[in-house]
Protein backbone atom coordinates (compact mmCIF):
# COMPACT_ATOMS: atom_id res chain seq x y z
CA UNK A 1 0.00 0.00 0.00
CA UNK A 2 1.29 3.49 -0.91
CA UNK A 3 2.05 5.95 2.13
CA UNK A 4 -0.40 8.50 0.22
CA UNK A 5 -2.99 5.77 0.20
CA UNK A 6 -2.07 4.67 4.10
CA UNK A 7 -2.73 8.04 5.18
CA UNK A 8 -6.12 8.66 3.44
CA UNK A 9 -6.99 5.10 4.79
CA UNK A 10 -5.67 6.42 8.39
CA UNK A 11 -7.94 9.99 7.74
CA UNK A 12 -10.98 8.12 6.87
CA UNK A 13 -10.69 6.23 9.53
CA UNK A 14 -10.14 9.29 12.37
CA UNK A 15 -13.21 10.52 10.71
CA UNK A 16 -15.48 7.67 11.61
CA UNK A 17 -14.19 7.17 14.91
CA UNK A 18 -14.99 10.74 15.84
CA UNK A 19 -18.47 10.40 13.69
CA UNK A 20 -18.80 8.06 16.36
CA UNK A 21 -18.02 8.69 19.26
CA UNK A 22 -19.69 12.42 18.79
CA UNK A 23 -23.36 10.53 18.16
CA UNK A 24 -21.89 8.56 20.98
CA UNK A 25 -21.88 11.56 23.08
CA UNK A 26 -25.41 12.82 21.65
CA UNK A 27 -26.66 9.99 22.81
CA UNK A 28 -25.59 9.97 26.18
CA UNK A 29 -27.37 13.69 26.38
CA UNK A 30 -30.22 13.20 24.28
CA UNK A 31 -31.78 9.21 25.86
CA UNK A 32 -32.29 10.88 28.99
CA UNK A 33 -35.67 13.37 27.54
CA UNK A 34 -37.67 10.17 26.87
CA UNK A 35 -39.89 9.92 23.90
CA UNK A 36 -38.73 12.00 21.31
CA UNK A 37 -41.28 11.16 18.95
CA UNK A 38 -44.10 12.68 20.91
CA UNK A 39 -45.62 15.88 19.75
CA UNK A 40 -43.90 18.68 20.84
CA UNK A 41 -44.87 20.60 24.05
CA UNK A 42 -43.92 23.73 25.30
CA UNK A 43 -41.03 22.54 27.00
CA UNK A 44 -39.63 21.40 24.01
CA UNK A 45 -40.32 24.06 21.65
CA UNK A 46 -38.59 26.21 24.38
CA UNK A 47 -35.56 23.87 24.19
CA UNK A 48 -35.23 23.75 21.15
CA UNK A 49 -35.88 27.50 19.69
CA UNK A 50 -33.18 28.21 22.93
CA UNK A 51 -30.43 26.24 20.91
CA UNK A 52 -31.33 27.40 17.68
CA UNK A 53 -30.80 30.81 18.90
CA UNK A 54 -27.67 29.20 20.38
CA UNK A 55 -26.33 28.19 16.60
CA UNK A 56 -27.40 31.38 15.36
CA UNK A 57 -25.49 33.68 17.45
CA UNK A 58 -22.51 31.80 17.41
CA UNK A 59 -22.88 31.73 13.30
CA UNK A 60 -23.35 35.52 13.16
CA UNK A 61 -20.31 35.54 15.39
CA UNK A 62 -18.41 33.05 13.12
CA UNK A 63 -19.27 34.99 10.31
CA UNK A 64 -18.98 38.70 11.40
CA UNK A 65 -15.15 37.98 11.76
CA UNK A 66 -15.26 36.22 8.54
CA UNK A 67 -17.01 39.02 7.12
CA UNK A 68 -14.42 41.59 8.43
CA UNK A 69 -11.83 39.60 6.74
CA UNK A 70 -13.11 39.18 3.44
CA UNK A 71 -14.34 42.69 2.82
CA UNK A 72 -12.29 45.00 5.08
CA UNK A 73 -8.70 42.90 4.86
CA UNK A 74 -6.40 44.10 2.52
CA UNK A 75 -5.13 40.66 1.42
CA UNK A 76 -5.82 40.10 -2.18
CA UNK A 77 -8.45 42.77 -2.86
CA UNK A 78 -6.13 45.15 -4.05
CA UNK A 79 -5.22 42.39 -6.93
CA UNK A 80 -8.44 41.73 -7.79
CA UNK A 81 -9.94 45.00 -7.66
CA UNK A 82 -7.76 46.68 -9.63
CA UNK A 83 -8.41 44.11 -12.44
CA UNK A 84 -11.32 44.26 -14.80
CA UNK A 85 -13.03 41.50 -12.63
CA UNK A 86 -16.59 43.12 -11.53
CA UNK A 87 -16.57 43.60 -7.81
CA UNK A 88 -19.75 41.81 -7.46
CA UNK A 89 -18.94 38.79 -8.61
CA UNK A 90 -16.10 38.90 -6.16
CA UNK A 91 -18.08 39.44 -3.27
CA UNK A 92 -21.12 37.41 -4.21
CA UNK A 93 -18.15 34.10 -4.65
CA UNK A 94 -16.82 35.07 -0.91
CA UNK A 95 -20.28 35.27 0.59
CA UNK A 96 -21.32 32.14 -1.01
CA UNK A 97 -18.42 30.61 0.29
CA UNK A 98 -18.45 32.37 3.75
CA UNK A 99 -22.09 30.99 3.69
CA UNK A 100 -20.63 27.20 3.08
CA UNK A 101 -18.29 27.41 5.37
CA UNK A 102 -20.55 28.59 8.65
CA UNK A 103 -23.15 26.14 7.70
CA UNK A 104 -20.75 23.36 7.36
CA UNK A 105 -19.02 23.82 10.41
CA UNK A 106 -22.35 24.24 12.05
CA UNK A 107 -24.13 21.22 10.70
CA UNK A 108 -20.61 19.05 11.40
CA UNK A 109 -21.65 20.00 15.09
CA UNK A 110 -25.05 19.26 15.27
CA UNK A 111 -25.39 16.37 12.70
CA UNK A 112 -25.15 13.99 16.04
CA UNK A 113 -27.41 15.41 17.71
CA UNK A 114 -30.04 15.62 14.75
CA UNK A 115 -29.47 11.98 13.75
CA UNK A 116 -29.54 10.33 17.22
CA UNK A 117 -32.90 12.56 17.17
CA UNK A 118 -34.29 11.34 14.00
CA UNK A 119 -33.48 8.10 14.93
CA UNK A 120 -35.14 7.95 18.31
CA UNK A 121 -37.47 10.69 17.63
CA UNK A 122 -38.87 10.28 13.67
CA UNK A 123 -38.09 11.64 10.43
CA UNK A 124 -39.24 15.10 11.36
CA UNK A 125 -36.40 15.79 12.88
CA UNK A 126 -33.93 15.33 9.54
CA UNK A 127 -35.73 19.00 8.90
CA UNK A 128 -33.14 20.14 11.01
CA UNK A 129 -30.72 20.04 8.57
CA UNK A 130 -32.58 22.41 6.47
CA UNK A 131 -33.80 24.92 9.48
CA UNK A 132 -29.54 25.31 10.18
CA UNK A 133 -28.86 25.69 6.65
CA UNK A 134 -30.99 28.72 6.18
CA UNK A 135 -30.23 30.05 9.76
CA UNK A 136 -26.73 29.96 8.31
CA UNK A 137 -27.78 32.18 5.39
CA UNK A 138 -30.18 34.27 8.11
CA UNK A 139 -26.74 34.68 10.76
CA UNK A 140 -25.20 35.53 7.41
CA UNK A 141 -27.06 38.33 6.41
CA UNK A 142 -27.12 39.70 9.48
CA UNK A 143 -23.32 39.60 9.86
CA UNK A 144 -22.88 41.81 6.61
CA UNK A 145 -25.47 44.12 7.76
CA UNK A 146 -24.06 44.89 11.44
CA UNK A 147 -20.40 44.76 9.61
CA UNK A 148 -20.98 47.39 7.13
CA UNK A 149 -23.36 49.22 9.70
CA UNK A 150 -20.23 48.99 12.12
CA UNK A 151 -18.14 50.23 9.10
CA UNK A 152 -20.52 53.00 7.77
CA UNK A 153 -20.85 54.54 11.95
CA UNK A 154 -17.17 54.46 13.06
CA UNK A 155 -15.01 53.92 9.86
CA UNK A 156 -12.75 51.63 8.39
CA UNK A 157 -9.90 51.67 10.67
CA UNK A 158 -11.61 50.58 14.07
CA UNK A 159 -14.72 48.27 12.18
CA UNK A 160 -12.33 45.06 12.25
CA UNK A 161 -11.25 45.33 16.23
CA UNK A 162 -15.25 46.56 16.71
CA UNK A 163 -16.41 43.71 14.61
CA UNK A 164 -14.33 40.99 16.32
CA UNK A 165 -15.35 42.75 19.68
CA UNK A 166 -19.08 42.56 18.56
CA UNK A 167 -19.21 39.16 17.17
CA UNK A 168 -17.41 37.68 20.36
CA UNK A 169 -19.92 39.41 22.50
CA UNK A 170 -22.77 37.99 20.66
CA UNK A 171 -21.02 34.44 20.87
CA UNK A 172 -20.89 34.34 24.09
CA UNK A 173 -23.50 36.71 25.91
CA UNK A 174 -26.37 33.88 24.84
CA UNK A 175 -24.84 30.87 26.40
CA UNK A 176 -23.44 32.34 29.23
CA UNK A 177 -26.13 34.48 29.93
CA UNK A 178 -28.55 31.30 29.95
CA UNK A 179 -25.76 29.57 31.97
CA UNK A 180 -25.81 32.52 34.54
CA UNK A 181 -29.40 32.83 34.98
CA UNK A 182 -29.52 28.65 35.30
CA UNK A 183 -26.82 29.18 38.29
CA UNK A 184 -28.75 32.15 39.95
CA UNK A 185 -32.35 30.29 39.77
CA UNK A 186 -31.74 26.42 40.35
CA UNK A 187 -27.85 26.46 41.46
CA UNK A 188 -26.67 24.01 38.46
CA UNK A 189 -24.67 25.33 35.42
CA UNK A 190 -27.75 23.31 33.13
CA UNK A 191 -28.79 25.29 30.88
CA UNK A 192 -31.82 22.84 29.59
CA UNK A 193 -32.27 22.73 33.52
CA UNK A 194 -33.64 26.41 33.07
CA UNK A 195 -35.35 26.20 29.78
CA UNK A 196 -37.50 23.21 31.01
CA UNK A 197 -38.26 24.77 34.46
CA UNK A 198 -41.78 25.60 35.86
CA UNK A 199 -41.13 29.32 36.09
CA UNK A 200 -39.65 29.69 32.89
CA UNK A 201 -42.66 27.75 30.71
CA UNK A 202 -45.20 29.90 32.07
CA UNK A 203 -43.64 32.84 30.17
CA UNK A 204 -43.28 30.46 26.84
CA UNK A 205 -46.52 31.07 24.28
CA UNK A 206 -48.87 28.00 24.07
CA UNK A 207 -48.26 25.09 21.83
CA UNK A 208 -51.02 26.74 19.24
CA UNK A 209 -49.64 30.00 19.26
CA UNK A 210 -48.56 31.50 15.61
CA UNK A 211 -44.97 32.39 16.90
CA UNK A 212 -44.49 28.79 16.95
CA UNK A 213 -45.36 28.28 12.79
CA UNK A 214 -42.39 27.53 12.06
CA UNK A 215 -42.09 24.68 13.54
CA UNK A 216 -45.41 23.51 10.94
CA UNK A 217 -43.43 22.29 8.09
CA UNK A 218 -40.93 20.08 9.92
CA UNK A 219 -44.19 18.46 12.15
CA UNK A 220 -45.76 18.28 8.55
CA UNK A 221 -42.76 16.18 7.15
CA UNK A 222 -44.10 13.48 9.77
CA UNK A 223 -47.13 13.37 7.96
CA UNK A 224 -45.51 12.73 4.78
CA UNK A 225 -46.75 15.98 3.39
CA UNK A 226 -44.95 16.53 0.27
CA UNK A 227 -44.41 20.19 -0.03
CA UNK A 228 -42.92 20.72 3.64
CA UNK A 229 -39.40 20.41 2.62
CA UNK A 230 -39.91 23.32 0.59
CA UNK A 231 -41.08 24.99 3.77
CA UNK A 232 -38.63 23.76 6.00
CA UNK A 233 -35.85 25.01 3.61
CA UNK A 234 -38.03 28.80 3.30
CA UNK A 235 -37.94 29.00 7.09
CA UNK B 1 2.84 59.94 -32.83
CA UNK B 2 -0.49 57.42 -34.17
CA UNK B 3 -3.46 60.52 -34.31
CA UNK B 4 -5.95 57.74 -32.30
CA UNK B 5 -3.72 57.69 -29.75
CA UNK B 6 -4.82 60.66 -26.93
CA UNK B 7 -2.25 62.94 -26.01
CA UNK B 8 -2.79 62.14 -22.66
CA UNK B 9 -2.91 58.68 -20.96
CA UNK B 10 -3.83 60.12 -17.33
CA UNK B 11 -6.33 63.40 -17.31
CA UNK B 12 -7.02 63.98 -13.55
CA UNK B 13 -9.26 66.97 -12.57
CA UNK B 14 -9.97 68.53 -9.19
CA UNK B 15 -9.41 64.81 -7.64
CA UNK B 16 -10.42 65.27 -3.92
CA UNK B 17 -10.64 62.82 -0.74
CA UNK B 18 -11.08 63.14 2.71
CA UNK B 19 -11.23 60.88 5.58
CA UNK B 20 -10.89 61.95 8.73
CA UNK B 21 -8.99 65.10 7.05
CA UNK B 22 -8.60 66.03 3.05
CA UNK B 23 -6.20 63.37 1.81
CA UNK B 24 -6.27 64.91 -1.92
CA UNK B 25 -7.40 68.35 -2.17
CA UNK B 26 -8.30 69.38 -5.58
CA UNK B 27 -5.83 67.53 -7.41
CA UNK B 28 -5.40 68.39 -11.77
CA UNK B 29 -2.80 65.97 -12.89
CA UNK B 30 -1.55 65.48 -16.44
CA UNK B 31 0.34 62.47 -17.77
CA UNK B 32 1.77 62.41 -21.28
CA UNK B 33 1.70 59.15 -23.41
CA UNK B 34 4.92 57.63 -23.20
CA UNK B 35 6.20 59.56 -20.23
CA UNK B 36 7.72 58.50 -16.97
CA UNK B 37 6.08 60.12 -14.24
CA UNK B 38 7.01 60.36 -10.61
CA UNK B 39 5.01 61.84 -7.48
CA UNK B 40 7.42 62.76 -4.58
CA UNK B 41 6.14 63.85 -1.15
CA UNK B 42 6.65 63.17 2.11
CA UNK B 43 4.59 60.56 4.14
CA UNK B 44 1.05 60.97 4.39
CA UNK B 45 0.91 63.47 1.74
CA UNK B 46 -1.40 61.54 -0.52
CA UNK B 47 0.18 60.37 -3.32
CA UNK B 48 -1.03 56.55 -2.72
CA UNK B 49 -4.43 57.74 -1.85
CA UNK B 50 -3.88 59.77 -5.42
CA UNK B 51 -2.56 56.96 -6.56
CA UNK B 52 -5.31 54.19 -5.83
CA UNK B 53 -8.42 56.34 -6.96
CA UNK B 54 -7.00 56.42 -10.60
CA UNK B 55 -6.93 52.70 -10.11
CA UNK B 56 -10.29 52.49 -8.86
CA UNK B 57 -9.31 51.04 -6.00
CA UNK B 58 -10.74 54.57 -3.69
CA UNK B 59 -13.83 55.97 -5.06
CA UNK B 60 -13.11 59.81 -4.96
CA UNK B 61 -15.17 62.63 -3.19
CA UNK B 62 -14.96 64.86 -6.01
CA UNK B 63 -13.41 64.92 -9.45
CA UNK B 64 -13.04 63.66 -12.82
CA UNK B 65 -10.31 60.51 -13.99
CA UNK B 66 -9.93 59.89 -17.65
CA UNK B 67 -7.40 57.27 -18.62
CA UNK B 68 -6.61 57.34 -22.57
CA UNK B 69 -10.13 59.56 -22.86
CA UNK B 70 -11.72 56.64 -21.20
CA UNK B 71 -13.52 58.01 -18.09
CA UNK B 72 -12.51 55.75 -14.90
CA UNK B 73 -15.22 56.84 -13.27
CA UNK B 74 -18.15 56.02 -15.77
CA UNK B 75 -16.24 52.83 -17.30
CA UNK B 76 -14.26 51.60 -14.68
CA UNK B 77 -13.78 48.28 -16.10
CA UNK B 78 -12.72 49.13 -19.67
CA UNK B 79 -10.46 51.94 -17.48
CA UNK B 80 -8.62 48.74 -15.63
CA UNK B 81 -8.18 46.93 -18.95
CA UNK B 82 -5.18 48.83 -19.99
CA UNK B 83 -3.87 49.56 -16.78
CA UNK B 84 -1.50 48.13 -14.34
CA UNK B 85 -1.11 48.66 -10.67
CA UNK B 86 0.99 47.46 -8.16
CA UNK B 87 1.43 48.51 -4.60
CA UNK B 88 3.90 48.61 -2.42
CA UNK B 89 3.51 45.38 -0.62
CA UNK B 90 1.27 43.26 -3.87
CA UNK B 91 -0.18 40.06 -1.92
CA UNK B 92 1.17 37.23 -3.96
CA UNK B 93 -0.39 33.56 -3.22
CA UNK B 94 2.17 31.77 -1.08
CA UNK B 95 1.18 28.28 -2.50
CA UNK B 96 1.31 29.33 -5.50
CA UNK B 97 4.23 29.40 -8.28
CA UNK B 98 4.85 32.66 -10.35
CA UNK B 99 3.75 30.67 -13.36
CA UNK B 100 0.95 29.84 -11.43
CA UNK B 101 0.45 33.42 -10.00
CA UNK B 102 0.80 34.99 -13.65
CA UNK B 103 -1.46 32.29 -14.75
CA UNK B 104 -4.07 33.71 -12.28
CA UNK B 105 -3.77 36.84 -12.97
CA UNK B 106 -3.63 36.62 -16.57
CA UNK B 107 -7.56 34.88 -16.23
CA UNK B 108 -8.52 38.04 -14.02
CA UNK B 109 -7.54 40.52 -17.61
CA UNK B 110 -8.84 37.22 -19.57
CA UNK B 111 -5.81 36.91 -21.29
CA UNK B 112 -5.67 34.16 -24.11
CA UNK B 113 -4.22 31.09 -21.67
CA UNK B 114 -1.56 30.44 -24.26
CA UNK B 115 -0.61 33.85 -25.11
CA UNK B 116 -0.43 34.33 -21.76
CA UNK B 117 2.18 31.74 -21.22
CA UNK B 118 4.65 32.74 -23.81
CA UNK B 119 4.14 36.24 -22.60
CA UNK B 120 4.36 34.55 -18.56
CA UNK B 121 8.17 32.95 -19.35
CA UNK B 122 9.04 36.18 -21.25
CA UNK B 123 8.61 37.95 -18.30
CA UNK B 124 10.20 35.64 -15.92
CA UNK B 125 12.92 35.35 -17.91
CA UNK B 126 13.42 39.42 -18.26
CA UNK B 127 12.83 39.57 -14.67
CA UNK B 128 15.70 37.03 -14.16
CA UNK B 129 13.10 34.09 -11.92
CA UNK B 130 13.79 31.19 -14.31
CA UNK B 131 15.35 29.46 -12.04
CA UNK B 132 12.38 29.81 -9.47
CA UNK B 133 9.60 29.70 -11.74
CA UNK B 134 8.66 26.44 -10.52
CA UNK B 135 8.76 27.10 -6.51
CA UNK B 136 6.00 28.00 -4.60
CA UNK B 137 5.95 32.10 -3.81
CA UNK B 138 6.37 31.66 -0.02
CA UNK B 139 10.00 30.44 -0.49
CA UNK B 140 10.76 33.61 -2.71
CA UNK B 141 12.98 36.50 -0.71
CA UNK B 142 10.95 40.46 -1.16
CA UNK B 143 13.05 41.25 -3.66
CA UNK B 144 11.89 38.35 -6.21
CA UNK B 145 8.38 38.28 -4.74
CA UNK B 146 8.08 42.24 -5.88
CA UNK B 147 9.27 41.14 -9.27
CA UNK B 148 6.94 38.10 -9.54
CA UNK B 149 4.33 41.02 -8.63
CA UNK B 150 5.98 43.52 -11.37
CA UNK B 151 5.95 40.16 -14.07
CA UNK B 152 2.02 40.17 -12.87
CA UNK B 153 1.48 44.16 -13.80
CA UNK B 154 2.91 43.85 -17.20
CA UNK B 155 1.05 40.69 -17.94
CA UNK B 156 -2.12 41.88 -20.23
CA UNK B 157 0.44 44.64 -21.68
CA UNK B 158 -1.03 47.44 -20.12
CA UNK B 159 -0.34 51.08 -21.28
CA UNK B 160 -0.64 52.67 -17.92
CA UNK B 161 1.48 51.54 -15.36
CA UNK B 162 0.61 52.63 -11.91
CA UNK B 163 3.26 51.95 -9.42
CA UNK B 164 3.04 52.77 -5.44
CA UNK B 165 7.38 52.40 -4.18
CA UNK B 166 8.16 49.36 -6.35
CA UNK B 167 11.76 50.17 -5.29
CA UNK B 168 11.40 49.67 -1.63
CA UNK B 169 13.16 46.44 -0.67
CA UNK B 170 14.69 45.59 -3.85
CA UNK B 171 18.50 44.60 -3.72
CA UNK B 172 21.13 46.86 -6.04
CA UNK B 173 20.35 44.12 -8.91
CA UNK B 174 17.00 43.80 -8.50
CA UNK B 175 15.96 47.97 -8.55
CA UNK B 176 18.55 47.75 -11.85
CA UNK B 177 16.19 45.01 -13.56
CA UNK B 178 13.14 46.61 -12.70
CA UNK B 179 14.30 50.22 -13.92
CA UNK B 180 15.11 48.69 -17.01
CA UNK B 181 11.82 46.78 -17.57
CA UNK B 182 10.23 50.07 -16.64
CA UNK B 183 12.59 52.14 -19.35
CA UNK B 184 11.84 49.39 -21.94
CA UNK B 185 7.72 49.51 -21.33
CA UNK B 186 7.78 53.32 -21.67
CA UNK B 187 10.37 53.21 -24.84
CA UNK B 188 7.15 51.00 -26.24
CA UNK B 189 5.01 53.63 -25.90
CA UNK B 190 3.47 53.18 -22.28
CA UNK B 191 3.24 55.38 -19.64
CA UNK B 192 4.18 55.33 -16.00
CA UNK B 193 3.09 56.90 -12.87
CA UNK B 194 5.47 55.97 -9.88
CA UNK B 195 5.46 57.08 -6.50
CA UNK B 196 9.02 56.65 -4.54
CA UNK B 197 11.35 58.02 -1.58
CA UNK B 198 14.14 57.06 -3.70
CA UNK B 199 15.32 60.55 -5.02
CA UNK B 200 17.92 59.31 -7.16
CA UNK B 201 15.64 56.94 -8.98
CA UNK B 202 13.58 59.67 -9.63
CA UNK B 203 15.92 61.76 -10.82
CA UNK B 204 17.05 59.56 -13.26
CA UNK B 205 13.71 57.83 -14.69
CA UNK B 206 11.06 60.78 -14.59
CA UNK B 207 10.28 62.90 -17.71
CA UNK B 208 8.29 65.01 -15.02
CA UNK B 209 8.10 64.79 -10.83
CA UNK B 210 5.13 66.39 -9.22
CA UNK B 211 5.57 67.33 -5.35
CA UNK B 212 2.99 66.86 -3.22
CA UNK B 213 2.20 68.12 0.45
CA UNK B 214 -1.13 68.02 1.82
CA UNK B 215 -3.04 66.51 -1.17
CA UNK B 216 -1.66 69.40 -3.42
CA UNK B 217 1.00 69.70 -5.67
CA UNK B 218 3.90 72.35 -4.53
CA UNK B 219 5.77 72.10 -7.61
CA UNK B 220 5.50 70.33 -10.93
CA UNK B 221 7.94 69.90 -14.00
CA UNK B 222 11.26 68.48 -15.28
CA UNK B 223 14.17 68.44 -12.82
CA UNK B 224 14.92 72.51 -14.35
CA UNK B 225 11.37 73.55 -13.47
CA UNK B 226 11.76 72.33 -10.10
CA UNK B 227 15.17 73.60 -8.87
CA UNK B 228 13.50 77.11 -10.82
CA UNK B 229 10.19 76.93 -8.58
CA UNK B 230 12.22 76.16 -5.75
CA UNK B 231 14.85 78.74 -6.40
CA UNK B 232 18.00 76.05 -5.48
CA UNK B 233 20.35 76.75 -8.40
CA UNK B 234 22.03 73.75 -9.82
CA UNK B 235 21.04 71.15 -6.77
CA UNK B 236 20.60 67.69 -7.46
CA UNK B 237 16.59 66.47 -6.83
CA UNK B 238 17.31 65.97 -3.53
CA UNK B 239 18.50 69.50 -2.92
CA UNK B 240 15.45 70.68 -4.64
CA UNK B 241 12.75 68.68 -3.19
CA UNK B 242 13.80 69.56 0.63
CA UNK B 243 14.01 73.34 -0.61
CA UNK B 244 10.92 73.06 -1.90
CA UNK B 245 9.53 71.33 1.36
CA UNK B 246 11.02 74.01 3.24
CA UNK B 247 9.76 76.96 1.33
CA UNK B 248 6.28 75.22 1.12
CA UNK B 249 5.76 74.91 4.90
CA UNK B 250 7.34 78.15 5.27
CA UNK B 251 4.25 79.65 3.18
CA UNK B 252 1.66 77.79 5.02
CA UNK B 253 2.93 79.52 8.12
CA UNK B 254 2.69 82.24 7.29
CA UNK B 255 -1.10 81.54 5.93
CA UNK B 256 -1.83 80.26 9.34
Amino acid sequence: MSGRRRSVRRAALGVIAIALFLHGFAYLVLHRYGDLSRPPDQRMLAVVTAMLALYGSLMVSQAMERVTRAFYGRTDLDLILASPVAAWRLFAVRIGAIAVTIAAMSLALAAPFIDVLSWFGGVRWLAAYGVIAALAMVGLALAMILTVGLFRTIGPRRTRLCAQIVAAIIGASFAIGVQFAAILSYGTPSRVALLQSEALTKYVPDVGSILWWPRAPCSAICSRSQPSWALVLSC
Amino acid sequence: MDQDVPSFALEVRGLTKSFEKPAVDGLDLSVRTGEFYTLLGPNGAGKTTTLRMITGLLKPDRGSIAVFGIDALADPVAAKQITAWLSEEPMIYDKLTPMEYLEFVAGLWSVDSRLAAARARELIGWLGLETHANDRCEALSRGMRQKVALAGALLHEPRLIILDEPFTGLDAGSARLVRSVLRERVHAGCSVIMTTHILDVAERMADRIGVMVAGRFLAEGNLDDLRRQAGAGDGDLEDTFLTLLETGAAKRAVVA
